[in-house]
Protein backbone atom coordinates (compact mmCIF):
# COMPACT_ATOMS: atom_id res chain seq x y z
CA UNK A 1 0.00 0.00 0.00
CA UNK A 2 1.47 3.39 -0.94
CA UNK A 3 1.07 6.59 1.04
CA UNK A 4 -1.80 7.95 -1.05
CA UNK A 5 -3.76 4.69 -0.84
CA UNK A 6 -3.14 4.60 2.88
CA UNK A 7 -4.43 8.16 3.25
CA UNK A 8 -7.71 7.19 1.59
CA UNK A 9 -7.97 4.02 3.67
CA UNK A 10 -7.18 5.93 6.87
CA UNK A 11 -9.78 8.62 6.17
CA UNK A 12 -12.34 5.91 5.62
CA UNK A 13 -11.56 3.73 8.63
CA UNK A 14 -10.01 5.84 11.39
CA UNK A 15 -13.21 7.37 12.76
CA UNK A 16 -15.16 4.09 13.01
CA UNK A 17 -12.12 2.34 14.45
CA UNK A 18 -11.66 5.01 17.10
CA UNK A 19 -15.35 4.86 18.01
CA UNK A 20 -15.04 1.07 18.37
CA UNK A 21 -11.93 1.31 20.55
CA UNK A 22 -13.45 4.07 22.66
CA UNK A 23 -16.67 2.20 23.31
CA UNK A 24 -14.83 -1.03 24.10
CA UNK A 25 -12.18 0.43 26.39
CA UNK A 26 -14.12 3.36 27.81
CA UNK A 27 -10.97 5.49 27.85
CA UNK A 28 -9.91 8.13 25.38
CA UNK A 29 -6.17 7.67 26.04
CA UNK A 30 -6.38 3.90 25.48
CA UNK A 31 -8.49 4.36 22.35
CA UNK A 32 -5.98 6.82 20.84
CA UNK A 33 -3.05 4.62 21.78
CA UNK A 34 -4.61 1.49 20.30
CA UNK A 35 -5.70 3.34 17.17
CA UNK A 36 -2.11 4.30 16.45
CA UNK A 37 -0.78 0.86 17.30
CA UNK A 38 -3.37 -0.87 15.11
CA UNK A 39 -2.38 1.15 12.04
CA UNK A 40 1.33 0.69 12.74
CA UNK A 41 0.91 -3.07 12.93
CA UNK A 42 -1.27 -3.02 9.84
CA UNK A 43 1.42 -1.16 7.89
CA UNK A 44 4.26 -3.28 9.26
CA UNK A 45 2.58 -6.57 8.33
CA UNK A 46 3.52 -8.04 4.97
CA UNK A 47 0.04 -8.58 3.59
CA UNK A 48 -1.08 -10.14 0.32
CA UNK A 49 -3.19 -8.07 -2.10
CA UNK A 50 -6.49 -7.20 -0.38
CA UNK A 51 -9.57 -5.20 -1.26
CA UNK A 52 -10.78 -2.40 1.03
CA UNK A 53 -13.27 -4.64 2.83
CA UNK A 54 -10.63 -7.25 3.64
CA UNK A 55 -8.16 -4.60 4.75
CA UNK A 56 -10.78 -3.05 7.01
CA UNK A 57 -11.60 -6.44 8.45
CA UNK A 58 -7.90 -7.13 9.06
CA UNK A 59 -7.47 -3.75 10.75
CA UNK A 60 -10.36 -4.45 13.11
CA UNK A 61 -8.90 -7.86 13.84
CA UNK A 62 -5.62 -6.25 14.91
CA UNK A 63 -7.51 -3.75 17.09
CA UNK A 64 -9.59 -6.54 18.64
CA UNK A 65 -6.46 -8.55 19.49
CA UNK A 66 -4.82 -5.48 21.03
CA UNK A 67 -7.93 -4.89 23.15
CA UNK A 68 -7.87 -8.51 24.31
CA UNK A 69 -4.20 -8.13 25.27
CA UNK A 70 -5.03 -5.08 27.40
CA UNK A 71 -7.92 -6.89 29.07
CA UNK A 72 -5.76 -9.91 29.74
CA UNK A 73 -3.07 -7.74 31.30
CA UNK A 74 -5.79 -5.93 33.31
CA UNK A 75 -4.65 -2.59 31.94
CA UNK A 76 -8.25 -1.71 31.23
CA UNK A 77 -11.21 -2.91 33.28
CA UNK A 78 -13.67 -5.30 31.66
CA UNK A 79 -16.63 -3.32 32.92
CA UNK A 80 -16.35 0.29 31.95
CA UNK A 81 -17.75 3.35 33.63
CA UNK A 82 -20.08 5.30 31.35
CA UNK A 83 -19.55 8.48 33.32
CA UNK A 84 -15.88 8.56 32.27
CA UNK A 85 -16.66 8.63 28.58
CA UNK A 86 -16.44 11.88 26.75
CA UNK A 87 -19.52 12.69 24.75
CA UNK A 88 -21.29 15.79 23.69
CA UNK A 89 -24.55 14.63 25.20
CA UNK A 90 -23.68 13.96 28.82
CA UNK A 91 -27.09 14.01 30.39
CA UNK A 92 -27.84 11.64 33.24
CA UNK A 93 -30.43 9.78 31.20
CA UNK A 94 -28.04 9.13 28.36
CA UNK A 95 -25.38 7.89 30.74
CA UNK A 96 -27.91 5.60 32.33
CA UNK A 97 -28.80 4.03 28.99
CA UNK A 98 -25.14 3.76 28.02
CA UNK A 99 -24.50 1.88 31.22
CA UNK A 100 -26.73 -0.90 29.91
CA UNK A 101 -24.21 -1.50 27.13
CA UNK A 102 -21.11 -0.97 29.23
CA UNK A 103 -22.22 -3.58 31.75
CA UNK A 104 -22.14 -6.32 29.14
CA UNK A 105 -19.11 -8.59 28.94
CA UNK A 106 -16.26 -7.35 26.67
CA UNK A 107 -16.87 -10.13 24.14
CA UNK A 108 -20.59 -9.29 23.97
CA UNK A 109 -19.87 -5.60 23.50
CA UNK A 110 -17.42 -6.38 20.71
CA UNK A 111 -19.79 -8.68 18.85
CA UNK A 112 -22.68 -6.23 19.10
CA UNK A 113 -20.56 -3.31 17.92
CA UNK A 114 -19.02 -5.19 15.01
CA UNK A 115 -22.40 -6.45 13.85
CA UNK A 116 -24.64 -3.45 14.47
CA UNK A 117 -22.35 -0.49 13.93
CA UNK A 118 -19.65 -1.74 11.58
CA UNK A 119 -22.01 -4.00 9.68
CA UNK A 120 -19.72 -7.03 9.56
CA UNK A 121 -21.51 -10.29 8.75
CA UNK A 122 -21.35 -13.36 10.98
CA UNK A 123 -18.57 -14.93 8.92
CA UNK A 124 -16.39 -11.83 9.16
CA UNK A 125 -17.03 -11.47 12.89
CA UNK A 126 -16.08 -15.12 13.39
CA UNK A 127 -12.75 -14.53 11.65
CA UNK A 128 -12.17 -11.32 13.55
CA UNK A 129 -12.95 -12.72 16.97
CA UNK A 130 -11.49 -16.18 16.42
CA UNK A 131 -14.81 -17.94 16.94
CA UNK A 132 -17.01 -20.31 14.96
CA UNK A 133 -19.88 -18.81 12.98
CA UNK A 134 -22.41 -20.82 15.00
CA UNK A 135 -20.92 -19.50 18.25
CA UNK A 136 -21.06 -15.93 16.95
CA UNK A 137 -24.75 -16.36 16.17
CA UNK A 138 -25.55 -17.73 19.61
CA UNK A 139 -23.44 -15.15 21.48
CA UNK A 140 -24.82 -12.33 19.39
CA UNK A 141 -28.39 -13.49 19.93
CA UNK A 142 -27.92 -13.62 23.71
CA UNK A 143 -26.11 -10.30 23.95
CA UNK A 144 -28.66 -8.58 21.72
CA UNK A 145 -31.66 -9.90 23.66
CA UNK A 146 -30.02 -8.92 26.93
CA UNK A 147 -29.23 -5.40 25.77
CA UNK A 148 -32.61 -4.90 24.08
CA UNK A 149 -34.42 -5.96 27.26
CA UNK A 150 -32.31 -3.63 29.39
CA UNK A 151 -32.86 -0.74 27.00
CA UNK A 152 -36.62 -1.32 26.86
CA UNK A 153 -36.72 -1.54 30.63
CA UNK A 154 -34.81 1.72 31.08
CA UNK A 155 -36.92 3.47 28.47
CA UNK A 156 -40.09 2.22 30.20
CA UNK A 157 -38.96 3.50 33.58
CA UNK A 158 -38.56 6.96 32.08
CA UNK A 159 -34.82 7.33 31.50
CA UNK A 160 -34.82 7.47 27.72
CA UNK A 161 -32.21 8.37 25.12
CA UNK B 1 -35.30 -18.11 10.46
CA UNK B 2 -33.18 -20.08 12.91
CA UNK B 3 -33.58 -19.99 16.67
CA UNK B 4 -30.62 -17.62 16.95
CA UNK B 5 -30.66 -15.47 13.86
CA UNK B 6 -32.96 -14.19 11.19
CA UNK B 7 -32.17 -14.15 7.47
CA UNK B 8 -33.31 -10.55 7.27
CA UNK B 9 -31.30 -9.41 10.27
CA UNK B 10 -28.43 -8.12 8.14
CA UNK B 11 -30.78 -6.32 5.81
CA UNK B 12 -32.31 -4.56 8.83
CA UNK B 13 -28.88 -3.54 10.14
CA UNK B 14 -27.77 -2.24 6.74
CA UNK B 15 -30.99 -0.24 6.34
CA UNK B 16 -30.52 1.34 9.77
CA UNK B 17 -26.87 2.13 9.00
CA UNK B 18 -28.01 3.91 5.84
CA UNK B 19 -30.85 5.79 7.52
CA UNK B 20 -34.12 4.04 8.20
CA UNK B 21 -36.19 0.94 7.49
CA UNK B 22 -38.51 0.71 4.52
CA UNK B 23 -42.14 -0.33 5.02
CA UNK B 24 -41.50 -4.02 4.29
CA UNK B 25 -38.66 -4.25 6.79
CA UNK B 26 -40.68 -2.34 9.37
CA UNK B 27 -43.51 -4.83 8.97
CA UNK B 28 -41.05 -7.70 9.31
CA UNK B 29 -39.37 -6.19 12.39
CA UNK B 30 -42.68 -5.77 14.16
CA UNK B 31 -43.45 -9.47 13.74
CA UNK B 32 -39.95 -10.93 14.28
CA UNK B 33 -38.52 -10.96 17.81
CA UNK B 34 -34.89 -11.08 16.61
CA UNK B 35 -35.27 -8.18 14.19
CA UNK B 36 -37.24 -6.19 16.75
CA UNK B 37 -34.27 -6.53 19.15
CA UNK B 38 -31.93 -5.72 16.25
CA UNK B 39 -33.75 -2.43 15.63
CA UNK B 40 -33.62 -1.42 19.32
CA UNK B 41 -29.93 -2.29 19.67
CA UNK B 42 -28.83 -0.82 16.32
CA UNK B 43 -30.61 2.48 16.93
CA UNK B 44 -29.04 2.71 20.37
CA UNK B 45 -25.50 1.84 19.24
CA UNK B 46 -25.58 4.02 16.15
CA UNK B 47 -26.75 7.07 18.08
CA UNK B 48 -23.97 9.47 19.09
CA UNK B 49 -21.58 8.14 16.46
CA UNK B 50 -20.99 11.59 15.04
CA UNK B 51 -19.06 12.46 18.18
CA UNK B 52 -16.32 14.92 17.30
CA UNK B 53 -12.80 13.66 17.92
CA UNK B 54 -9.32 14.78 17.06
CA UNK B 55 -7.62 12.07 15.01
CA UNK B 56 -3.90 11.91 14.28
CA UNK B 57 -2.79 12.98 10.83
CA UNK B 58 -2.57 10.14 8.29
CA UNK B 59 0.96 11.17 7.24
CA UNK B 60 2.12 10.90 10.82
CA UNK B 61 0.59 7.41 11.14
CA UNK B 62 2.16 6.43 7.81
CA UNK B 63 5.57 7.57 9.04
CA UNK B 64 5.10 5.62 12.31
CA UNK B 65 4.06 2.57 10.31
CA UNK B 66 7.18 2.80 8.13
CA UNK B 67 9.30 3.04 11.26
CA UNK B 68 7.55 0.01 12.76
CA UNK B 69 8.04 -2.02 9.59
CA UNK B 70 11.76 -1.15 9.52
CA UNK B 71 12.12 -2.19 13.15
CA UNK B 72 10.31 -5.43 12.37
CA UNK B 73 12.64 -6.08 9.38
CA UNK B 74 15.70 -5.55 11.58
CA UNK B 75 14.26 -7.87 14.22
CA UNK B 76 13.57 -10.49 11.54
CA UNK B 77 17.09 -10.17 10.11
CA UNK B 78 18.80 -10.51 13.46
CA UNK B 79 16.54 -13.28 14.74
CA UNK B 80 18.84 -16.06 13.49
CA UNK B 81 21.86 -14.46 15.16
CA UNK B 82 19.94 -14.17 18.42
CA UNK B 83 18.88 -17.81 18.13
CA UNK B 84 22.46 -19.02 17.54
CA UNK B 85 23.61 -16.90 20.46
CA UNK B 86 20.94 -18.39 22.74
CA UNK B 87 21.90 -21.93 21.71
CA UNK B 88 25.58 -21.13 22.38
CA UNK B 89 24.76 -19.77 25.82
CA UNK B 90 22.68 -22.84 26.53
CA UNK B 91 25.48 -25.17 25.39
CA UNK B 92 28.06 -23.30 27.43
CA UNK B 93 25.87 -23.34 30.53
CA UNK B 94 25.20 -27.07 30.12
CA UNK B 95 28.92 -27.80 29.70
CA UNK B 96 29.78 -25.64 32.72
CA UNK B 97 27.09 -27.37 34.78
CA UNK B 98 28.41 -30.81 33.75
CA UNK B 99 31.95 -29.83 34.76
CA UNK B 100 30.83 -28.38 38.08
CA UNK B 101 28.44 -31.16 39.03
CA UNK B 102 30.69 -34.03 37.93
CA UNK B 103 34.35 -33.00 38.32
CA UNK B 104 35.40 -36.61 37.72
CA UNK B 105 34.29 -36.22 34.10
CA UNK B 106 36.77 -33.41 33.51
CA UNK B 107 39.60 -35.56 34.69
CA UNK B 108 38.54 -38.48 32.47
CA UNK B 109 38.15 -36.18 29.44
CA UNK B 110 41.63 -34.72 29.98
CA UNK B 111 43.18 -38.13 30.41
CA UNK B 112 41.44 -39.36 27.27
CA UNK B 113 42.89 -36.38 25.36
CA UNK B 114 46.37 -36.90 26.73
CA UNK B 115 46.31 -40.53 25.58
CA UNK B 116 45.10 -39.59 22.09
CA UNK B 117 47.57 -39.47 19.27
CA UNK B 118 46.66 -35.85 18.49
CA UNK B 119 49.43 -34.99 20.92
CA UNK B 120 51.96 -37.25 19.28
CA UNK B 121 54.19 -35.66 16.64
CA UNK B 122 53.47 -38.37 14.09
CA UNK B 123 49.72 -37.74 14.18
CA UNK B 124 49.96 -33.95 14.06
CA UNK B 125 49.81 -33.64 10.27
CA UNK B 126 46.84 -35.99 10.05
CA UNK B 127 44.99 -34.13 12.83
CA UNK B 128 45.68 -30.74 11.21
CA UNK B 129 44.29 -32.08 7.93
CA UNK B 130 41.15 -33.35 9.65
CA UNK B 131 40.67 -30.02 11.45
CA UNK B 132 41.12 -28.14 8.18
CA UNK B 133 38.52 -30.27 6.45
CA UNK B 134 36.16 -29.78 9.41
CA UNK B 135 36.66 -26.00 9.34
CA UNK B 136 36.00 -25.91 5.58
CA UNK B 137 32.89 -28.03 6.00
CA UNK B 138 31.45 -25.72 8.68
CA UNK B 139 32.39 -22.62 6.66
CA UNK B 140 30.52 -24.11 3.70
CA UNK B 141 27.48 -24.84 5.90
CA UNK B 142 27.57 -21.28 7.27
CA UNK B 143 27.78 -19.76 3.77
CA UNK B 144 24.88 -21.89 2.56
CA UNK B 145 22.83 -20.84 5.58
CA UNK B 146 23.48 -17.14 5.03
CA UNK B 147 22.81 -17.44 1.30
CA UNK B 148 19.51 -19.16 2.08
CA UNK B 149 18.42 -16.60 4.67
CA UNK B 150 19.29 -13.73 2.27
CA UNK B 151 16.74 -15.14 -0.17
Amino acid sequence: MNQEAFRVFYNRTSRPLRAYLLRMSGRVDVADDLLQESYCRFLAASLPEMDVGQSRSYLFKIATNLLHDRWRRKEIPENIDATNQSCQDDRETRIDVRRAFDQLKPRERQLLWLAHVEGFDHQEIAQLAGLKVASVRVLLFRARSQLANRLRERLRTGSGV
Amino acid sequence: MSQFYCDQEREVIEALRCGSLNAALQRHASSCAICSDTVVVSEFLQSGLAEASQLPNSDYIWWMGQLASKQMAVRRATRSIAQVRSVSYLGLSTAALCLILAPGNLRSILSAFSGHRIWSIGGLAESALLMGIGALFFALLGSLYFAWSEK
